[in-house]
């Protein structure tokens, strides 16, 4: 259990970010699939009206059917929470916007996540561990972006977050958290298919961490599985099953079309180093690359330095035979010097001492510095790691996250957003590699008289300042963000890494729109789902006049999004318009994304 | 001190370091001001004739918006090649430069702010003579569909409703076109569709006939060398099209069969080139070009050719 003060800064986080998603939602405009999930999450509702009013009637398999069928494709929990928000803060409350109203769940589980990263990389590495790690993830300018959206993709990261860390307690306590496991579980298989990865990092974790205790255990004849994996794999798809209606009536044959679906998902296109990808195979780097171009490279390399240290530098919390947990740090202007990386242990966590049954992770109870290195191990070391390191889970996390895409077949069309499950422990990893900086800042600042320059918090503010301010900076073009590493968004234009997809640009064009669009004009949507186009005249954004259209022929303006095999559409403008020059364009660090053509 | 305890300590430096890249990248690229400010010294460059090239071919529609379609029209951007040009003008930013114009020569260099306008000679110009696109009107092309038995004019209308399929549909069927038999596609007009680049091409539509041969006619073609042009169909629509899918194109002058190639619609467009037989010495030809397809239906073949 963290402190206190961990805890309520935890929650202090997590409320900012959300104020910070609420403040900066109305810039942003409607992806494609929010359109697609406004919609089913209408449908939902209605359905519950109905349930209401006639709930025989509304239980009967005609009327779950027809309310249920709609956006079958995902599970329906999401789309459930994002009506009941709009029901409750727009329609009786009247406080947010629809739109926003629609994509406030998702900005509370984003804001839970920032919260619970904190938590626990304050608990298992100390608060400023845990500030980084917090900020690190909530300001990578994709998860910036898409925990505005009323989409599946960040809650999904956010609560694989939330099964892992209740896991990792159910380690240390099985009795309850055991069955929290299971029902995080189901609730993380209704929000979206990638769930079905999330038990691989259990198993793995479950296989390495534990290889002496199954040796041991299976030469009793009692091979050692957690409580946890059990109760996950009863109760997870048993939830799912109670939170989808469309599921109730046939469940089997549906959940195989479910699984159909995904796995033989149609191949959008995608542009990658200059080529359209839209069919097997798919190129093997791109999940690896536009990690690199998208997250700052601050934060990898503090992630990378923080695999470093779990694999080579020794950590006396979680040492087996270290002496009982050490007492409270004292307060950083008089912790101790961690100690320095020239003594690394190689391999550490499979070669940790032998000694007693492993304890739970120590706390880390100061901010900053790791309490002093345990005296050398007495006896050799076994092939066994601490039990609950929590380091090894997060980095199966990463690696199970990434694992689809080591796959040529495994489509690339969602860009960064398919793997971002594995951002959350990306962000711990960076904590934990924070943590060996803030050590050494501390020890520096010690040995020179610096203490009171507090040089801990001012790397960990150089450190979060780039991904704030990027975030902030490229906001709304969040899927146009490209790091310096690729020379930013020119950079990345120049390379040939895709400037924006899903059609949510619109939202920045309003003002233009709604300024020269004649009455009653039609605007040609383009990648623009017609349900998010009505969205920002529901909010008030676009005039109420306007109509949106799905064909070139006959409308007054034309959307162009730009992606390169999209460009057949722009070229029937052209024809249809007799008009090759641009009314206005939405460039985003001088990189043409979306424009508009104007009928003459 | 070590240097691992040093690295340690500039870490957090590395963040500034970034945030300043990041800063610095976000202004290198010209606003769209800029790009307006550069045009007097691009007119003051560019002469009648020149075609201008945006390098990265990325900032082309910034172009397109500052510079307008005086100086960037729809025939130079969605032109079949470069050959046509005598002289091309390349308007380039953070020192990349069109690869395709790596031969040419340089005649003369300038900066505009952030942009290095470079005049340029085409080593390999070859003079157009005749533009087929541009004659696609009556009274300079004839569209006859022939089915063995008896011939069929196609005719022209000018006010034809116009017609877009969006991403996936068809392409675009302008105003202005000679109307066949077999419904709203089978015309012939002047549209743009896309290459295997994704690159535009303005060219000739004609899709071929259900049955029987597509004839078009132009009756006063002047005198050149060859033939040269550019055919296939939309890259996107097409790109997974079966083998089978194809379109044959013949071409003719003054009735004589001067080549004939097979046009596979997944290759998105490919060139053909074929000599003019010398002989004649009257000052135009007739050319006809005879478009069929084995699997006509949702052929939307489309040609660029010009005599070279």
């Amino acid at each position: 259990m963290s402190p206190r003060p961990d805890r309520w800064l935890a929650l202090l986080l997590g409320a900012l970010y959300v104020a910070l998603l609420l403040v900066t939602a109305s810039s942003l405009g409607y992806t494609r699939d929010e359109g697609f999930y406004f919609y089913a999450a209408h449908a939902y509702r209605d359905w519950f009206a109905l349930l209401i009013d006639d709930p025989l009637r509304a239980l009967q398999r005609a009327e779950v059917d027809r309310y249920w069928s709609v956006n079958h494709e995902h599970p329906s929990l999401m789309k459930v929470l994002f009506a009941a928000s709009h029901e409750l803060f727009h329609a009786k409350l009247g406080w947010l916007a629809p739109g926003t109203s629609y994509r406030l769940p998702s900005m509370l589980l984003g804001g839970a996540a920032v919260a619970l990263v904190h938590h626990w990389g304050a608990r298992t590495h100390g608060r400023l561990a845990g500030l980084v790690a917090a900020l690190a993830f909530g300001f990578m300018p994709r998860v910036f972006f898409h925990a505005h959206l009323a989409c599946f993709d960040l809650p999904v990261a956010a609560l694989w977050l939330l099964c892992a860390y209740v896991f990792t307690r159910s380690l240390e306590a099985p009795g309850t958290f055991a069955y929290r496991t299971a029902l995080c579980y189901g609730v993380l298989l209704a929000t979206k298919h990638n769930a079905w990865l999330f038990p691989f990092v259990l198993f793995l974790h479950g296989a390495l961490a534990r290889v002496g205790d199954h040796l041991a255990e299976a030469k009793r004849g009692r091979p050692y599985v957690p409580k946890a994996l059990f109760t996950l794999a009863l109760g997870g798809p048993l939830l799912l099953y109670v939170l989808w209606p469309w599921l109730w009536y046939d469940p089997v044959n549906r959940f195989v079309e479910y699984v159909q679906f995904h796995t033989q998902h149609e191949y959008y296109n995608m542009e990658f180093l200059g080529k359209t990808y839209w069919k097997p195979p798919m190129p093997a780097g791109y999940a690896w690359l536009m990690t690199l171009a998208t997250v700052p490279a601050t934060t990898l390399l503090l992630a990378l330095l923080g695999l470093g240290v779990w694999l080579f530098v020794p950590d006396p919390a979680h040492a087996e035979a270290a002496p009982p947990p050490p007492a409270p740090a004292p307060a950083p202007e008089r912790a101790p010097v961690a100690k320095p990386i020239a003594h690394p242990l190689p391999l550490k966590p499979f070669l940790v001492a032998k000694g007693p049954d492993p304890q739970p992770v120590a706390k880390a109870t100061t901010p900053v510095v790791p309490a002093p290195a345990p005296p050398a191990p007495a006896s050799p070391p076994k092939l066994l790691p601490p039990r609950a390191a929590p380091e090894l889970l997060w980095v199966l996390a990463v690696l199970v996250s990434y694992a689809p895409w080591w796959s040529a077949s495994t489509p690339i069309f969602g860009g960064t957003k398919h793997w971002m499950t594995a951002y959350p422990f990306l962000a711990l990893l960076a904590g934990r590699g924070f943590q060996l900086v803030a050590a050494t800042l501390q020890s520096f600042a010690e040995e020179h008289r610096l203490r009171k320059l507090r040089l801990p918090l001012i790397g960990a503010a150089c450190v979060s300042a780039v991904s704030i301010v990027m975030a902030l900076r490229v906001h709304p073009f969040g899927l146009s963000a490209y790091t310096p590493l690729v020379g930013g968004a020119p950079g990345a234009a120049t390379l040939g890494l895709n400037r924006t997809f899903w059609g949510y640009t619109t939202g920045s064009l309003t003002d233009f729109i709604n300024e020269r669009a004649p009455q009653a004009a039609s605007i040609y949507v383009h990648d623009t789902a017609l349900s998010s186009f009505d969205m920002l005249r529901a909010d008030g954004r676009l005039r109420d006049d306007l109509r949106g259209s799905l064909s070139i022929a006959g409308s007054n303006m034309a959307l162009y999004h730009h992606e390169p095999h999209m460009s057949r559409v722009e070229y029937q403008i052209w024809v249809d318009y007799g008009n090759v020059v641009p009314a206005a364009m939405l460039s985003h660090d001088g990189v043409p994304v979306t424009w508009i053509y104007e009928r003459e | 001190m070590q240097l691992s305890r040093l690295l340690l300590l500039l870490l957090p430096l590395a963040g500034i370091a970034e945030l300043a890249l990041d800063l610095l990248f976000a202004t290198r690229a010209p606003q769209l001001s800029e790009w307006v400010d550069a045009l007097p010294q691009l007119q003051a460059a560019h002469r009648d004739g020149d075609l201008i090239v945006v390098a990265p071919e990325w900032a082309e529609p910034l172009a397109r918006q500052a510079f307008g379609d005086s100086l960037l029209p729809l025939v130079d951007i969605a032109r079949p090649d470069l050959a046509p040009y005598a002289r091309v003008v390349e308007v380039s930013l953070f020192d990349q430069h069109a690869p395709e114009l790596g031969k040419f020569k340089e005649l003369a260099r300038e900066t505009s702010g952030k942009f290095l306008i470079r005049t340029l000679e085409n080593p390999s110009h070859e003079r157009t003579l005749y533009a087929f696109s541009d004659h696609v009107r009556p009274n300079e092309l004839f569209v006859v569909e022939w089915n063995g038995e008896a011939e069929h004019t196609c005719e022209f209308s000018a006010r034809a409703a116009s017609s877009t399929g969006g991403l996936g549909g068809h392409n675009a069927y302008p105003r202005e076109r000679f109307r066949c038999n077999g419904g709203e596609p089978y015309f012939v007009g002047v549209t743009v569709i896309d290459d295997q680049r994704y690159r535009p091409r303005r060219c000739v539509y004609a899709h071929p006939l259900l049955n029987g041969n597509l004839h078009l006619r132009f009756p006063r073609v002047p005198v050149g060398k060859k033939v040269k042009g550019y055919a296939g169909e939309s890259f996107l629509i097409a790109r997974d099209a079966p083998s089978e899918a194809a379109v044959e194109l013949g071409i003719f002058i003054d009735g004589r069969e001067i080549g004939r190639r097979t046009f596979k619609a997944s290759e998105g467009m490919s060139g053909f080139e074929f000599l003019v037989p010398r002989g004649s010495a009257a000052p135009t030809m007739e050319v006809t070009f005879q478009i069929q397809s084995k699997a006509p239906r949702d052929r939307e073949f489309c040609f660029q050719a010009e005599v070279r």
